[in-house]
């Protein structure tokens, strides 16, 4: 017994001193290790013990034992807590510092993330998708859509021509696909027709030679122009929120008749006059109409019986309205400082 | 055009409650586009007229004097101080008194004048140039310290500039694109018109007297080509002596922009501004006949000979031509028709006897000419819209009354002339109530669209259910010719913003896919998303020097006629002449570039879709490309990272077996030791690669860069959807690698699929570790990789795969003559 409590005793001194894991381990080491251990050795001495003892001596050591073993192993925890606790303080880093080296991230066109935006919008309301060539006939930029030949539209200022091809001219808006998708689609149509359009202009921070129109049409027979205004307010809504109003005012277009300017109000003012609306409380974003019956006629639609309204968005300007981008040139000068920013 | 509203009340009484920007707004909405609306007397506030009474030199300064300047009994003498080099005791000037807003030089924004001392002398306000009081246009400037001499005006001292110019008006200002089909609104009755019949109001009628002819004088005109001239109307006037206009005819004109020139001038240009209808005075004495006598003109419209010059009122000679139509007497062309009067009948200061021409001229003949020459004049701009052949007599007898007002001795000297052989003879357009509605989707009452074709002039009949509807002489040229064109006027008037938007109603259609833009779309968003791409957007123009330092001739390119950037004639037939551009533009900012673009380009020898349907010509293939470009400051092999995006952005949209082949097909353009076709299933999808150095050098590209082109449409070919799946197996793997030293030529590519191929129980096999240095040798190199066995059915034992594992490894001995490393 009196090696029972010697061991007692000299364990619990021991155990309070101890200051890390390591020697926490060699003091487990000494009294549990398996060959020398003291306790261990103890619970092996008790086959000497003779028999009457013998229940009475290993109920007390294996009492010790658990005892120590619980002590030992509140220890650890007390030591790993601070261990962890130590870890953690040293381990502390700023947080708002940056990956090292950074992640190059990319980037789509703003013009593609508009167009994206008003594809989705037109398919999810049933529109097909048509793309069509860039360089086009001068029969389906101009003739097919009632422009006749005396037209300042096909003045040589305004279009580019294709040397030694007659007749092919680069096309100078979206609206040359109105009669190929007629020719190509089923009735009731419903078509967009998104894409790149080429004006012989000087440039500068508002004009550009190259740019982006989104046309679309929809015929049926009783297609009126009170659905041309409906769809076009669902397109404004879309782009600048549900409080966003449209206002149509008369203009020509020889393929529509009527034809329309169509505005929306000024998102950037809420319609009280700004720099960008030129204080008029309106911008101008599209132009409209109802298809004219020889244009439907051109696309092999009878126009007795069927009508429709076409449309079409000039997307750089949507863009540069959206961002507040101060010059149209940006869009097609391949800056990365300009495109990163999307 | 300028419209002032001053002259619009000579033919309507407008309500007071009907401000200028009312009329603005309707204009606008029911239309034309009105650009500004300017108010003179506004912007002139305070600004008066003066005369100079005193001019003395500024003692501090040289180029300054100090004037005395009477300003009226109100404001008294003023001390100014001024910078003017035309300055003249007794001159009358315009007078910005203390408190006016300048353009200060000329500048854009307002400056308000305030009492200054200037060098130590008093200026109590400004003496001032045309530009700065926004006058410019009406007193153009022949030096830049010139000041506005308004000695001619008969104004006193004091009275506002404003209205001494006559500018005491409200002037609408009107885009003139916006009316290129509306002929009858290039004068101020016609804008008169259109206010009527917005508001309701009558519009006065336009009614000049009768022209008294007379007799002293013949005068001939002959037509030779009635389609390019339906109308001419000629009249001798004499007993003229050139003076200037009236005040109130001056003050008109300059408000509508014009300069005033004299009194037979500004007639011409008075009728034009009032109806719309250009008209021409020739200066009879120099029209010559052949009989030779003083009394018999003669006028003939013809056709100009080919290649005759033509000296015009501007001063310059112009080369003509057979589809140019001209105005001659008997011998020469005195007149470009309809577009400018000759050097040779211009009116002169001692004119005594004019010949007044209002004609109609074909608007196609007028256009062309005046594009061909460059030459636009007022005239020309309304002609090329198809005026209203009535109005050419209409004009005439306002300008005969016009003249013999303002000149009180003028008289007619001939009868009348009127050739009309082309009447036109407007058809009535049939349409039902019924029609608008299903045009527009909403219903206007009968008596509201009978109300407003009325007004605008159209003549409307009751036809049981329908109404027939002829439009006035003013709307038939080219105007309304359809039902749709009648429509839109009884809408316009009615007011676009009053009738209610609806959706269309249609059936549930599932939309034909464009399987070409999902690609596209895929593609974009996994190149930007996936692996830092920037998408950039370039011009479809190009420039030889680009397509030279590619390596490439021009003979292939599809040429501009007419190219705007005389450098970038070419039309591209690759993304990577632009992009390489913007890579060179780029790596002056960044150490690393990494742009795709998604676009056309533009094959002349291959077949595109047809120019017309029904024909048999094609436009030239434009096919959709995929161009890639990267590059980064000590990335010296970028291939590696390029054809891996390319490869995982295939995959992506679903092309899953990619081969990457020697190419041999671009080597002008690539490293012939880099580059590669991409291949899938034996479709060619395009090529990837590092540009040949030399390339690369004549660019001035700093680092070695990877390119790669693809085209859409073979991309589409070869997309499959993903429908394949292995379950996860249940038993654990056996892992081994090997390495192994080979010849260089050796390749990846058939070292995995011989692997692969090896034994069913190799799941994976992939290449970890290569490299290559002296001591390995120089054509050798050292390949690592790690092959994953397993079986789907049992654990492996390491005996099994240690067997197929020394198979392998005599297999590579064998096949690649590879050296095994332990």
């Amino acid at each position: 017994m009196q090696d029972y409590l010697q061991i007692k005793e000299k364990f619990n001194s021991q155990i309070n001193s101890v200051q890390d894991l390591n020697s926490l381990e060699l003091l487990e080491q000494e009294y549990f290790s398996r060959k020398a251990g003291e306790i261990t050795l103890l619970m092996r001495g008790l086959g000497d013990v003779p028999e009457e003892e013998r229940k009475e001596k290993g109920q007390k050591i294996n009492e010790l034992k658990v005892a120590m073993v619980q002590s030992i192993e509140s220890k650890r925890l007390e030591l790993k807590e601070n261990e962890y606790k130590k870890i953690i303080e040293t381990e502390s880093i700023d947080i708002t510092q940056p990956n090292l080296p950074k992640h190059e991230s990319g980037h789509l066109h703003p013009i593609t993330l508009v167009q994206n935006q008003l594809e989705d919008l037109f398919t999810s309301m049933g529109f097909a998708i048509e793309d069509g060539p860039e360089l086009e006939s001068e029969y389906y930029n101009f003739t097919a859509l009632n422009i006749p030949e005396t037209h300042p539209a096909r003045d040589t200022q305004d279009t580019f021509y294709i040397k030694d091809h007659a007749g092919w001219v680069m096309r100078t808006h979206t609206s040359s696909m109105q009669v190929r998708a007629m020719q190509s689609n089923d009735l009731p149509m419903r078509v967009i027709m998104p894409g790149r359009c080429y004006r012989n202009e000087s440039t500068d921070a508002r004009h550009e030679h190259t740019f982006y129109q989104l046309e679309g049409f929809v015929v049926d027979e009783n297609i009126s122009f009170a659905n041309l205004k409906g769809i076009l307010e669902v397109v404004a809504k879309n782009l600048y929120g549900p409080e966003a109003k449209i206002r149509l005012r008369p203009k020509f277009y020889p393929f529509v008749e009527p034809g329309v300017n169509g505005e929306v109000s000024c998102f950037l003012c809420e319609s009280k006059g700004c720099r960008v609306c030129k204080q008029s409380g309106w911008l101008e974003i599209f132009g409209a109409g109802m298809i004219h019956p020889n244009v439907l006629s051109a696309g092999g639609i009878d126009a007795q019986k069927y009508q429709g309204f076409a449309f079409g968005l000039g997307l750089d300007r949507l863009v540069m309205l959206k961002y507040g981008i101060e010059d149209i040139r940006h869009f097609q000068g391949g800056d990365l400082r300009f495109l990163k920013q999307f | 055009m300028l419209i002032s509203k001053k002259w619009l009340e000579d033919f309507l009484v407008l309500p007071k409650k009907i401000k200028s920007e009312d009329i603005g707004h309707d204009l606008t909405m029911k239309t034309v586009e009105v650009e500004k609306i300017n108010n003179l007397a506004h912007s002139l506030q305070k600004v008066v007229v003066g005369v100079i009474t005193k001019v003395e030199k500024h003692s501090n300064a040289d180029t300054l004097k100090v004037c005395q300047v009477d300003a009226g009994k109100n404001y008294g003498q003023l001390q100014i101080v001024c910078g003017g080099m035309n300055l003249k005791e007794n001159m009358k000037v315009a007078l910005a008194l203390v408190g006016a807003k300048v353009h200060w030089h000329g500048q854009d924004e307002l400056f308000e004048l305030a009492k200054v001392k200037l060098r130590g002398e008093e200026s109590n306000g400004m003496i001032c140039a045309s530009d700065e009081l926004g006058l410019e246009e009406m007193f153009p400037k022949q030096d830049e310290k010139e000041i506005m001499d308004l000695s001619y005006l008969d104004a006193k001292e004091g009275v506002l500039l404003s209205s001494a110019l006559g500018l005491d008006d409200t002037i609408f200002d009107i885009d003139n694109k916006s009316m290129t089909h509306r002929s009858d609104l290039w004068g101020h009755y016609g804008i008169a018109r259109e206010l009527s019949a917005f508001y309701n109001i009558k519009l006065k009628p336009l009614n000049p007297k009768k022209i008294s002819v007379g007799k002293n004088t013949k005068l001939t005109v002959e037509i030779k080509d009635s389609e390019l001239c339906p109308r001419y109307l000629g009249l001798v006037v004499n007993n003229i002596k050139i003076e200037p206009s009236p005040d109130w005819m001056q003050k008109r004109l300059m408000a509508v922009g014009v300069r005033p020139i004299n009194n037979v001038v500004d007639v011409t240009n008075y009728v034009m501004h009032e109806i719309g209808q250009p008209m021409h005075a020739f200066d009879a004495r120099e029209i010559l006949t052949k009989v030779g006598t003083d009394k018999n003109k003669k006028i003939v419209v013809q056709r100009a000979k080919d290649g005759e010059t033509f000296k015009a009122l501007d001063g310059k000679e112009y080369k003509l031509k057979l589809t140019d139509l001209v105005i001659a007497d008997s011998q020469r062309t005195i007149a470009l028709a309809g577009i400018m009067g000759g050097e040779n009948s211009e009116i002169k200061n001692d004119t005594n006897t004019i010949i007044f021409e209002s004609a109609n001229f074909d608007a196609k003949t007028i256009r062309k000419t005046s594009t061909r020459l460059g030459l636009r004049t007022d005239s020309s701009t309304r002609f090329e819209k198809s005026l209203d052949r009535e109005s050419a007599e209409l004009a005439m007898r306002r300008a005969v009354e016009l003249l013999q007002k303002i000149s009180p001795d003028v008289k007619v000297a001939s009868v009348l002339v009127d050739v009309y052989k082309k009447k036109l003879k407007a058809n009535a357009i049939k349409l039902g109530e019924f029609d608008i509605a299903k045009k527009i989707g909403f219903n206007i009452p009968k008596i509201e669209i009978i109300r407003s074709l009325k007004s605008f002039g159209f003549t409307v009949a009751i036809k049981g259910k329908d109404l027939a509807v002829v439009p006035p002489s003013w709307r038939s040229e080219r105007d309304i010719v359809s039902k749709e064109d009648v429509i839109e006027e009884v809408v316009r008037l009615y007011g676009y913003d009053k009738i209610p938007s609806s959706l269309p109603c249609l059936p549930i259609v599932v939309s034909r896919k464009n399987q070409s833009r999902t690609i596209e779309r895929l593609l974009k968003n996994c190149l930007s998303m996936e692996f830092g791409y920037s998408e950039a957007h370039n011009y479809s123009f190009v420039a030889p020097g680009m397509i030279e330092k590619m390596g490439e001739s021009t003979e292939k390119y599809i040429e501009l006629d007419n190219p705007i950037a005389k450098d970038r004639p070419y039309i591209r037939r690759s993304l990577l002449t632009n992009l390489l551009e913007n890579a060179e533009y780029n790596l002056h900012r960044f150490e690393s570039i990494k742009l795709f673009e998604v676009g056309k380009v533009y094959i002349l020898e291959e077949d595109g879709v047809l120019a017309e349907k029904g024909s048999k010509k094609h436009l030239p293939a434009q096919v959709v490309n995929l161009g890639v470009v990267l590059s980064q400051k000590n990335n010296v092999n970028p291939f590696f990272a390029m054809s891996e995006a390319i490869e995982l952005a295939l995959n992506k949209v679903g092309v899953l077996n990619i081969d990457f082949v020697y190419n041999t097909k671009s080597a002008n353009l690539l490293h012939s030791g880099r580059g590669a076709l991409v291949v899938s299933n034996g479709i060619e999808l395009g090529f990837v690669g590092e540009l040949n150095p030399i390339v690369q050098d004549k660019i001035g590209i700093p680092y070695r860069i990877a390119v790669c082109e693809l085209s859409v449409a073979n991309i589409l070919k070869c997309v499959t959807e993903k429908s394949e799946y292995t379950p996860l197996s249940h038993f654990p793997s056996v892992e081994r690698d090997i390495a192994f030293v080979v010849d260089k030529k050796i390749q990846h590519k058939d070292i995995l699929k011989m692997i692969n191929n090896f034994h069913e129980l190799i799941e994976s096999c992939e290449l970890f570790d290569i490299y290559q240095s002296d001591k390995i040798g120089e054509d050798k190199k050292s390949m690592a990789y790690h092959i994953v066995y397993r079986s789907s059915s049992k654990t492996l034992e390491a005996k099994v795969v240690d067997d197929i594992h020394t198979k392998v490894l005599d297999s590579l001995k064998n096949n690649f003559s590879a050296d095994i490393r332990e």
